[in-house]
């Protein structure tokens, strides 16, 4: 490609008398290279859009989290009591895991829905005559997006419930069962 | 009627004498340093099965910390304990669980039962807790109801029964994995004294049943039920009485 250029300068050049070193006396749209730039401003946004997307789904996780550590301390005596029954570690750490879990799993199939809505909302604008939207084009729900989603989202969903949970099997009995 | 059943398997300690609860020189110190508090400041003691014991004593002296360390909520600071002959020192998190499910019933003033879930629910949970087959908890739990005259509400939550059925269910729920020993902190606390006599009934009369029984107490009446009262002062024994009225532990 940079050979034929130069050689379409230099045989112009001596056609036409210009100095072939001069770049600016014509120019030369390259499709290769203006797709190439397209592309890249694709997966720019794309990662732009990613990085939003994993920010957005850390949030919720937060949330959750959150939700779980108001939970355990609230129920703190419960808790306790369960000790004094015997509970081992996992009866106290596994509810807490595992509601932080279904909470992210709701969240997540309530996304997934409304993900599928708007993209059938989305598909309702006309493209015709609308040059915008027509390169744009129409939304499509990307399984492998979804299933990595979903993973990170499990992922946080754990995590969400873990830490809130091992708080819980911190609690001493002795200390929330004394009477007051 | 001894649907509580009676110290089974569980095999006499290397004490010696077979005490379900033999304590040497238990210290209990909280904090560290310059700000600590001695709890506990070398407690000797030794129950037998089927007594049944007062611990009494004012506010402060060590009593509840005496409580939670027999019934292994808490940890000693120093000194030796074994329950049922097994030693309590060194054991994991898990298997302090373990021997809190098997071998020891707890008992509060505020009942501390689950609110979520029904009085049967309650009854049930040690036993869910220590591993029992779904049949078997349904068998047990109905009978340790009706022993306590709650067969009624066993469906009941705890936010619609009285101070004097929260109890009962309460003991019915302690006696579910038929422990070693029942351990009460002032049971009769928070109840009026008709449901507190009623408290009282029970324990004697699981105390007539063989079951070894401790509670922490204020309520003379109560104490005077007792086998044997253990008065505690600032961190110690202060003195130790079997009780003139009692008959021994039956045989």
């Amino acid at each position: 490609m940079k050979h034929a250029l130069r050689r379409m300068h230099e045989v112009l050049g001596a056609r036409y008398q210009f100095d072939p070193d001069d770049e600016r006396v014509f120019g030369v749209w390259d499709t290769v290279e203006s797709s190439r730039l397209r592309r890249n401003i694709m997966v720019g946004i794309e990662i732009f859009l990613g990085i939003i997307g994993a920010l957005t789904l850390m949030i919720g996780g937060v949330g959750v989290a959150n939700i779980m550590y108001a939970s355990v301390k609230e129920r703190t005596r419960e808790i306790g009591v369960m000790m004094a029954l015997g509970a081992r570690r996992r009866w106290v750490v596994g509810p807490i895991v595992l509601e932080g879990l279904t909470y992210t799993l709701l969240g997540g199939l309530f996304g997934i829905v409304m993900a599928v809505f708007v993209i059938i909302l989305l598909g309702m604008i006309p493209t015709e005559g609308n040059d915008a939207i027509a390169f744009l084009g129409k939304p499509t729900l990307s399984p492998s997006i979804g299933i990595i989603s979903a993973l990170i989202l499990g992922a946080i969903g754990l995590l969400a419930g873990y830490f809130p949970a091992r708080r819980a099997a911190s609690v001493d009995p002795a200390e929330v069962l004394r009477e007051e | 009627m001894n649907i509580f059943g009676r110290g089974r398997r569980k095999g006499n300690g290397s004490n010696g004498n077979g005490a379900v609860i033999w304590m040497k020189d238990i210290r209990k110190v909280y904090g560290a340093g310059k700000v600590h508090v001695e709890a506990l400041r070398g407690i000797d003691l030794a129950i037998a099965k089927g007594e049944f014991v007062a611990i009494v004593g004012p506010s402060g002296s060590g009593k509840s910390t005496l409580m939670n360390l027999i019934g292994c909520l808490d940890t000693p600071s120093g000194g030796e304990y074994e329950l049922a002959g097994q030693p309590v020192e060194g054991l994991d998190p898990n298997a302090l669980a373990d021997i809190r499910n098997r071998r020891v019933g707890f008992v509060f003033q505020s009942f501390n039962l689950l609110p979520a879930i029904t009085a049967f629910e309650n009854v049930e949970m040690p036993l869910l807790l220590g591993g029992v087959p779904k049949r078997q908890r349904r068998r047990r739990g109905t009978e340790l109801l009706e022993r306590v005259d709650l067969a009624d509400r066993s469906h009941h939550k705890p936010a619609e029964l009285s101070g004097g059925q929260l109890q009962r269910v309460a003991i019915a729920r302690a006696m579910a994995m038929d422990p070693d020993i029942l351990l009460a902190d002032e049971p009769t606390g928070n109840l009026d004294t008709s449901s507190g006599g009623d408290i009282m009934s029970l324990f004697s009369a699981l105390h007539e049943t063989g079951r070894t029984i401790l509670v922490v107490t204020h309520d003379k009446a109560l104490s005077r039920r007792a086998s044997r009262v253990v008065e505690i002062r600032d961190g110690l024994i202060e003195s130790d009485q079997k009780s003139a009225t009692d008959s021994s532990p039956p045989a």
